[in-house]
């Protein structure tokens, strides 16, 4: 596994502690190992576009987003939203994975199109059971769409 | 209410107007009928006048024929006696007679001068006479010749049937003047008859059109007086209207002057009515609505109706007066007619209310922006509170996992009662937030049934349960989510707290609705409390009984009591230590189903 690998998920994740927790998890599992974590939204943006930062990235677009909700500049949802928008990013899968179980966000990501919402348990057990299952389910058990020749 | 009486005035009016005339016409026609009678009567007794002359003259006629043939005996017995002895004085009586006879004669021919069949009767009588006197006057000339007894023989030889000539002739213009007579008399007596019966019909129809006329005018002396009775009426219920009347009353000219004002206005402004007529309305009103009424007042002018105009009067003590006017302009009499009400206590209530809803509206503002600030305290809350705990909790099982063997069994133990205050501390963010969401949740009533509701959170509830018993619950109004969730708090909280009491636990469920308030009773029989703590109970974070005994974060009764609030009911607890509990909430009864 090389860094040309195509990379599998990329969490977007400004507490350094929730990303540390939840590579922890998906790597310890096995669940996925080529991981990327930004740690905001203009970030992600740059990343999944190549753009700044991230220009000479070549491993291509993930598999999977983890999206936190409230993160500093651009929060998960003007991600999700710009996302849904682009044509080369519209298929990747979005996880939303936050504290917040308000029924306002809640509303606001599926309207935009988020692919499912998950609120982080307080239990660090149920915390990493959660993941495992989100990680084994999109990023193992899912069929991506083939990616847009565009 | 004006109408019909208009209407009824109207056919009133020409009722009478009918029957004026009808009398009218009826007493002209009594008055030509007396007129042509009087004149028929004036012409009848011309006539009668005449035919009494006629008939006069007709006597005159005879009595002087008569006349002439005594004067003509006289003669013939003058003559007669000259010849029996010669007697001269005889003589000169005869001549005497004839004399008296011939002026007789002229004066019957006189009297008969337009009857030409007497004229020639009575010419002949004169001839006759005259006749008669030559030979009287050729017997006297033989009697002077020849001896009085020749002269008698030759009388005899003549003399008897000369005279008798005369008499039949006199008789024969007697009887022709008898017939004038009596066909005068009959033509009397016709006219009589003639003028008796006009008298009588003429006399008979002019009463009859009188009494018609008479009746005619009866009635439209009835119905005059029973119209000015009515107007009489009206003009009282207008006049005790405008005089009683509470409403201001007013009658003004086009041009704005007051014309008429009824009593209320003194009792309303204090002014005396007198000092008001005449005068400009606009000279009372507030200087901020003459515009207004200005513009009110010309379009009144131009036909339009005045509805609910509002403006301000000047009273007495120089305080204004809020009117609400309506008005009428009649433009053909030119003149307004407008009746207004005083509305200021009205009106300083509406800017107490307003003043009230300004303030309201700023409470509710503040209200909002409190709630406002709650939901993104709670927000906050929610994401920021939980992912420090998430990190503890995590960092912790992280350092168990990696580190577990070598870890001594007191750092085992510290960090276990880490992991567990943070199980805590999520459940009380957890309540905390569902306390602010059924505080502001917006409620949705609706009929709710309530032993349903209960049954169903019982699935809410942790096994092994007690036995509990759902008794018939009336439905109430309210909302059924936040309802839902006081039975599971309630429940949950009995079931706890009996749990000590193991098989016999048991938990009781009842209620009644009364006068239009349902009351809910949850009743157990577990560990009861003091009700001396009574007042701590639905406080937030408040519990009456060790957290190692009994779990929980005290937040389920205030979410218990702030929905019940929500809902205009009351809740309330009796209990006594080791006696069980029980928990009664009232809202309101469902209103009834429509048939």
């Amino acid at each position: 596994m090389n860094q040309y690998q195509h990379v599998e998920i990329l969490l977007v994740e400004d507490s350094s502690a929730d990303a540390e927790m939840t590579l922890r998890t998906l790597k310890k599992r096995g669940i996925a190992n080529d991981i990327d974590w930004v740690k905001d939204g203009v970030e992600a943006l740059e990343y999944l576009r190549c753009e700044g930062a991230w220009a000479d990235r070549r491993n291509g677009l993930p598999r999977l987003v983890l999206l936190d909700l409230k993160m500093p500049r651009m929060d998960g949802l003007e991600v999700l939203r710009k996302l849904k928008q682009d044509p080369r990013t519209r298929t990747i899968p979005v996880v939303m994975m936050t504290s917040s179980r308000e029924e306002g966000d809640l509303v606001a990501s599926y309207s935009l199109g988020v692919n499912s919402y998950i609120v982080k348990p307080v239990d660090f057990d149920s915390f990493a059971e959660t993941v495992a299952q989100v990680g084994m389910y999109w990023v193992l058990a899912n069929q991506t769409a083939p990616a847009p020749t565009a | 209410m004006i109408e019909p009486d208009e209407t009824r005035m109207r056919a009133g009016l020409d009722a009478t107007r009918r029957a004026r005339r009808r009398s009218l016409v009826g007493a002209f026609v009594a008055l030509a009928l007396l007129s042509a009678l009087a004149v028929n009567g004036w012409l009848g007794n011309q006539r009668a006048a005449a035919t009494r002359a006629a008939v006069a003259h007709s006597h005159a006629v005879l009595r002087h024929t008569l006349d002439v043939e005594s004067a003509f005996a006289r003669m013939a017995n003058g003559h007669r006696g000259f010849l029996v002895n010669g007697d001269a004085a005889a003589l000169a009586d005869r001549d005497a007679a004839y004399a008296a006879t011939k002026a007789r004669l002229d004066d019957v021919l006189r009297e008969t001068r337009d009857n030409s069949y007497q004229q020639a009767r009575l010419a002949r009588v004169a001839t006759l006479v005259d006749e008669r006197y030559a030979q009287m006057r050729a017997i006297e000339a033989i009697a002077a010749r020849d001896g009085l007894d020749a002269a008698r023989a030759h009388f005899r030889s003549t003399g008897a049937r000369s005279g008798d000539a005369v008499r039949a002739a006199l008789a024969m213009a007697r009887a022709h003047e008898d017939a004038l007579l009596r066909q005068r008399d009959r033509a009397s007596a016709r006219d009589t008859a003639m003028l008796d019966r006009l008298l009588l019909v003429g006399t008979a129809l002019a009463f009859l059109v009188l009494v018609l006329a008479g009746l005619a005018l009866l009635r439209l002396l009835n119905r005059t007086e029973a119209i000015g009775e009515e107007l009489r009426r009206q003009s009282q219920d207008l006049h005790s209207l405008f005089r009683l009347s509470r409403d201001l009353i007013c009658v003004s000219s086009l041009d704005g002057r007051f014309l008429r004002l009824n009593p209320a206005w003194e009792r309303t402004l204090g002014l005396p009515v007198a000092q008001m007529v005449g005068r400009p309305f606009l000279e009372f009103v507030h200087p901020d609505d003459i515009a207004a009424t200005r513009a009110e007042t010309a379009a009144l002018a131009e036909g339009h109706e005045t509805v609910s105009f509002e403006n301000r009067y000047r009273d007495a003590d120089g305080r204004w007066r809020w009117l609400l006017w309506n008005a009428t302009a009649d433009r053909e009499a030119g003149v307004i007619y407008a009746t207004a009400r005083d509305i200021t206590e009205r009106k300083h209530a509406e800017q107490r209310i307003d003043a009230l809803n300004v303030e309201l509206q700023g409470r509710s503002q503040a209200l909002e922006a409190a709630n406002k600030e709650l939901e993104s305290f709670s927000y906050s809350v929610s994401h920021d509170l939980r992912a420090p705990l998430r990190h503890v909790d995590g960092y912790a099982r992280m350092l168990v996992e990696d580190a577990g063997d070598r870890l001594q069994p007191e750092d085992r133990r510290y960090l276990d009662t880490i992991t567990e205050s943070v199980r805590r501390m999520g459940a009380l963010i957890d309540d905390l937030l569902a306390l602010s969401r059924y505080g502001r949740k917006p409620l949705e009533p609706q009929r709710v049934d309530m032993a349903a509701l209960a049954r169903d959170s019982l699935r809410d509830l942790q096994p092994p349960l007690p036995e509990i018993r759902i008794g018939a619950l009336p439905a109430a109004q309210g909302d059924p989510a936040l309802l839902r969730q006081v039975w599971s708090n309630l429940l949950s909280n009995a079931v706890k707290y009996s749990a000590p009491r193991g098989d016999q636990a048991c938990v009781e469920v009842e209620g009644e609705a009364v006068d239009g308030v349902a009351r809910y009773r949850v009743r157990d029989n577990g560990v009861g409390f003091d009700m001396r703590h009574a007042g701590k109970l639905f406080g937030v974070f408040q519990r009456l009984h060790g957290e190692d005994r009994f779990e929980g974060t005290g937040v389920g009764l205030a979410i218990v009591q702030r929905v019940v609030h929500r809902h205009g009911g009351e809740v309330r607890a009796d209990a006594a230590p080791e006696q069980g509990a029980t928990f009664t909430f009232e809202l309101p009864a469902a209103t009834p189903l429509a048939a």
